[in-house]
């Protein structure tokens, strides 16, 4: 009797506990199917409020935007593009730190995000946070990315690494970015211009001209790039190069002030360099006579509007003092009065430039060819 | 042996045994999923009521109308689900035997969503716990469990609640213990780990594992910091002191109003709110997302130190005036605006470095926690999970004892406890939990005659003529209204006062017991009274359950020592055979 009783009680509860489950069941699925319309409200409610910050955005009302796109976030807090955006309107708005903390905040959820990084990194930039910035660009190279072209956006924060380490001085550890982005550049003038520009501001002078003519030879008639191959192979003291790339740019556009004058300091260096090979000891002795004189001229006429500057009296002085010494046998017979001369001139150029400016092509040339041959700085 | 040759009683044990896992399980399961829902019905309220932009008659107009409704709905149909429902889920736990009837968690569950989503400045933990324990409690009753274990399933479904509502399963656990059962000891704990954790797999299942605060990384800058949190504790205990105080005072005062206005007292609070509402609508609700500014630095020192202010006054008159919501995520509010505040001071003026505001916000919130709610292990361990940071642990820990100090030296009874005062229900305290061979209900005569208060002074003195005893409880109904002894009756006799009603020379201010108070306190208390002891019920103060006298004492000792002398022998007699037995056997 007992045991039917107990055999009756532990069905009514297996049964009952049937029902619970079932219960249990049916309220997870409708928990689940209210989160879920409720959920689809909010985004609905999040993008009409992104939607609004949008247009402030763009009739200016930026602290009104702000609210908005707050209001989308507080509806949609993972959302990255509402994120993003309210942090480029809180920046624009000069609330750098703010910005940076909305973002920061959508990072921890995902920190390998190379977009949300890449943004952190810009805004980092702005405030001059060079170790956070490095770090968070850092982090977006090697991060996650997602959408097309991966690649050339990889590419581009590299390049805006570049320039952030180079605009703070960072030359060491911008050469190591630019030598990984060697290696990945396509085979586009654009590309290899753009890297060429790098090289030459981080004073990688080879590299630069490499990838300058590089970008020439895919495209002959691209202006910036013979202009570029040009101004690298004359900072690299390769004029007759420097000759042939800019004379090349001056032919096919518009050329710019500074690279007719290089041209032109060009040709005079080619014309009047005393040490150029091939040219016989007649002509290296009258080279060196003429730019002395021509230097030794332009200071004398300096002095003369100076005639108190003792350092520059002082020079001309020595300079006359010279001249007598230089004539056409001295200078075959001893080869060193050549240096002695172009040391002089290097000396009254730079002095004759700093108390009287306005120097021309010829001077400069003859400047660079008294430095490209023992000239001392 | 098969569980079916076991006697009866034995099988029985064994069956519940076998359900109470399964139970505990189920319970844990549907309390998160109540919880979750509550949550969701809270936000899709106020999605309802104010829309997107709301207008400030709005403000004032869905408050008002809110809470007039559900001040019908509580006045006539769930009186229990007014307020927190932590106060109440205790009171069921150790006055009930864990009973709470369905109706009420239901009820809990719409008005407190209506109450909360209509901006009312109120926290949903409270009622999601006594929702959850409601559940358990119809489960157990309808499974027939044993009261022992109907008891049981109400700290285990509170732990599922709060696990699943605020997403902290170890600090809904503590919580269980300390506050609810109020000892950490108990044996328990292995069903509130399952409740618990079960209820937060379901939680996150469905709402995803999203934080409830995005916490910074929290850092201990400086030395000197500590020195800043401990002040930070004083700060947190000064406004838990405020809170709990103002929110007592102003509830007396609600519950001195003329009963018939109880109806209209939450539509006079929501009027309030929704005045306030208009200037300060981030104090509307829960107020979450205020809090996961302060913590990430996005407010303001003035906007923190209004907020503050004004959700201090908001919760006071939503709470006091009668509607349905809790005080736990107010507390944590105040302490996290209070915090920040001192935070960005001490980073302005501060002349060494430290932390940034959000640190000092995260363990303001640990400090008003500890003050106000007075569980101080489940605020330590709420925060430390809620940063999963060992380091924050030393100065919360300062920080919550300073304030839990001064909160316990300037307001002894803790808030909880003290809303329960007012609803004249008092809750027995660790000693009287201890096991004790007998107590007052065992010793009390469980009726007494109580004399009307305003019968005569001669009257009394004849009815009480033919009795031994040296003093009478006054009353009707069963409800007492004070004691007056033979001697003063005898006294005002002679003075002359036969006619004037009895009251006049009886007083309010007597000792009493509750039915579960030991037998220590029974002789102790008897002996500074009048030399009668009235027996109250916890649940109502006022309500005689019996009454000893010094006579029945006596009577009961006499009787209860013989039997159990007799006892002890027969019990030593019988295991002295079982001992000299069990060799042959």
């Amino acid at each position: 009797m007992e045991t039917q009783e107990t055999r009756r009680a532990l069905r009514t509860d297996i049964l009952r506990l049937l029902a619970l489950t079932g219960c249990a069941v049916a309220l997870f699925f409708v928990t689940r199917a209210i989160f879920a319309r409720q959920r689809s409200l909010e985004i609905r409610e999040a993008a009409r409020w992104y939607e609004v910050g949008e247009s402030q955005l763009r009739e200016g009302e930026i602290a009104s935007a702000t609210r908005s796109l707050r209001k989308a976030i507080r509806d949609d807090p993972n959302n990255r593009k509402y994120a993003i955006r309210l942090a480029d309107a809180l920046a624009d708005a000069g609330h750098n730190t703010e910005a940076i903390e909305a973002l920061s905040r959508l990072r921890e959820s995902d920190p390998e995000d190379a977009s949300l990084n890449l943004h952190l990194a810009r805004l980092a930039a702005k405030d001059n946070d060079v170790s956070d910035a490095i770090h968070y660009y850092e982090n977006a190279l090697y991060g996650r990315w997602t959408g097309g072209q991966v690649d050339a956006r990889q590419r581009d924060t590299r390049i805006e690494l570049i320039q952030f380490l180079l605009s703070q001085h960072e030359h060491q550890r911008a050469l190591s970015e630019l030598l990984i982005l060697d290696g990945e550049l396509p085979q586009s003038a654009d590309a290899q211009n753009q890297a060429a520009e790098l090289f030459l501001e981080a004073n990688d002078l080879p590299r630069a001209f490499k990838h300058f003519e590089q970008a020439a030879h895919l495209d002959p008639q691209d202006v910036d790039a013979l202009t570029g191959a040009g101004e690298a192979s004359f900072r690299l003291g390769d004029y007759r190069t420097a000759r042939h790339f800019l004379e090349a740019a001056v032919k096919r556009g518009e050329p710019d002030p500074k690279t007719v004058r290089d041209l032109s300091v060009a040709k005079t260096i080619l014309r009047s360099d005393p040490f150029a090979p091939h040219i016989s000891p007649a002509e290296r002795e009258r080279r060196t006579l003429s730019i002395f004189d021509l230097s030794l001229r332009r200071l004398q006429a300096c002095a003369e509007q100076h005639d108190v500057d003792a350092q520059l009296q002082a020079l001309r002085a020595q300079a006359v003092a010279i001249q007598p010494k230089l004539s056409p046998n001295a200078v075959l017979q001893n080869p060193e009065m050549t240096t002695t001369a172009l040391e002089l001139v290097s000396e009254m150029e730079r002095a004759t430039n700093a108390t009287c400016g306005g120097a021309q092509p010829a001077d400069d040339a003859m400047l660079l060819i008294a430095r490209l041959h023992g000239g001392a700085e | 042996m098969s569980s079916f040759e076991l006697p009866l009683w034995a099988r029985l044990r064994v069956r519940e045994n076998q359900i109470f896992l399964l139970l505990t399980i189920l319970i844990s399961v549907l309390a998160g999923l109540a919880a979750v829902l509550f949550t969701l019905a809270i936000k899709g309220t106020t999605r309802v009521l104010f829309g997107t932009s709301p207008t400030a008659a709005r403000y004032i107009l869905v408050p008002t109308v809110v809470s007039f409704f559900t001040g019908f709905l509580l006045k006539r149909f769930f009186p229990d689900a007014r307020g927190s429902g932590v106060p109440q889920t205790e009171a069921a736990y150790h006055l009930q035997q864990g009973v709470i009837p369905g109706r009420t968690a239901f009820g809990k569950f719409v008005t407190g969503a209506l109450c909360i989503g209509c901006g009312h400045s109120m926290g949903r933990e409270g009622p999601s716990v006594q929702v959850g324990a409601g559940i358990a409690s119809s489960i157990g009753r309808w499974f027939h469990l044993s009261p022992a274990r109907v008891q049981s399933l109400v700290p285990v479904a509170s732990a599922a609640a709060l696990s699943a509502a605020f997403n902290t399963p170890v600090a809904a656990v503590l919580f269980a213990l300390e506050e609810i059962v109020g000892d950490m000891n108990a044996a328990l704990i292995g069903s509130t780990v399952l409740a618990s954790v079960t209820a937060v797999v379901v939680e996150r299942s469905i709402l995803g594992n999203n934080p409830i605060f995005h916490v910074p990384a929290y850092q201990l800058v400086h030395p000197a910091e500590l020195i800043v949190y401990a002040a930070l504790g004083i700060l947190g205990g000064i406004v838990s002191l405020a809170f709990s105080k103002g929110l007592l005072r102003l509830r007396a005062f609600f519950l001195r109003l003329p009963k018939w206005s109880t109806l209209f007292q939450p539509a006079i609070g929501g009027v309030i709110i929704g005045i306030i509402l208009i200037f300060f609508p981030q104090v509307l609700g829960v107020g979450y997302e205020y809090v996961d500014q302060a913590l990430n630095n996005e407010l303001l020192l003035k906007t923190m130190i209004v907020l503050c202010g004004m959700k201090l006054v908001a919760t006071i008159i939503s709470y006091a005036s009668g509607n349905a919501g809790g005080i736990f995520s107010p507390s944590l509010y105040l302490g996290a605006m209070a915090g920040g505040a001192v935070g960005i001071v001490v980073h302005r003026f501060a002349p060494f470095p430290v932390a940034n505001s959000g640190a000092y916000a995260l363990v303001g919130m640990g400090t008003t926690f500890a003050g106000i709610i007075r569980a101080p292990m489940t605020s330590v361990f709420m925060i430390f999970e809620l940063t999963q940071d060992y380091q924050i642990v030393v100065p919360l820990m300062i920080a919550n004892m300073i304030s839990f100090a001064i909160s316990k030296r300037f307001q002894p009874v803790a808030l909880y406890h003290a809303l329960l005062h007012q609803d004249h229900v008092y809750l027995p305290d660790l000693r009287t939990r201890m096991p004790a061979i007998w107590r007052a209900r065992d010793i009390m005569l469980p009726s007494t005659a109580l004399i009307p208060p305003d019968t005569t002074i001669a009257e009394a003195c004849k009815i009480v003529a033919s009795q031994d005893e040296s003093a009478f409880m006054l009353g009707r109904d069963g409800l007492s209204s004070g004691i007056v002894t033979r001697a003063r009756m005898e006294e005002a006799m002679r003075t002359g006062l036969a006619s004037a009603p009895l009251y006049r020379i009886s007083t309010d201010d007597y000792l009493y017991l509750y039915p579960d108070q030991p037998l220590d306190l029974v002789i102790e208390r008897l002996g500074r009274s009048p030399g009668v002891l009235p027996v109250v019920s916890r649940r109502d103060i006022h309500l005689v359950e019996g009454v000893i006298t010094s006579q029945r004492l006596f009577q009961f000792l006499q009787t209860n020592l013989k039997d159990s002398t007799v006892a002890t022998e027969a019990v030593t007699t019988t295991s002295e055979q079982d001992i000299r037995e069990k060799p042959a056997a």
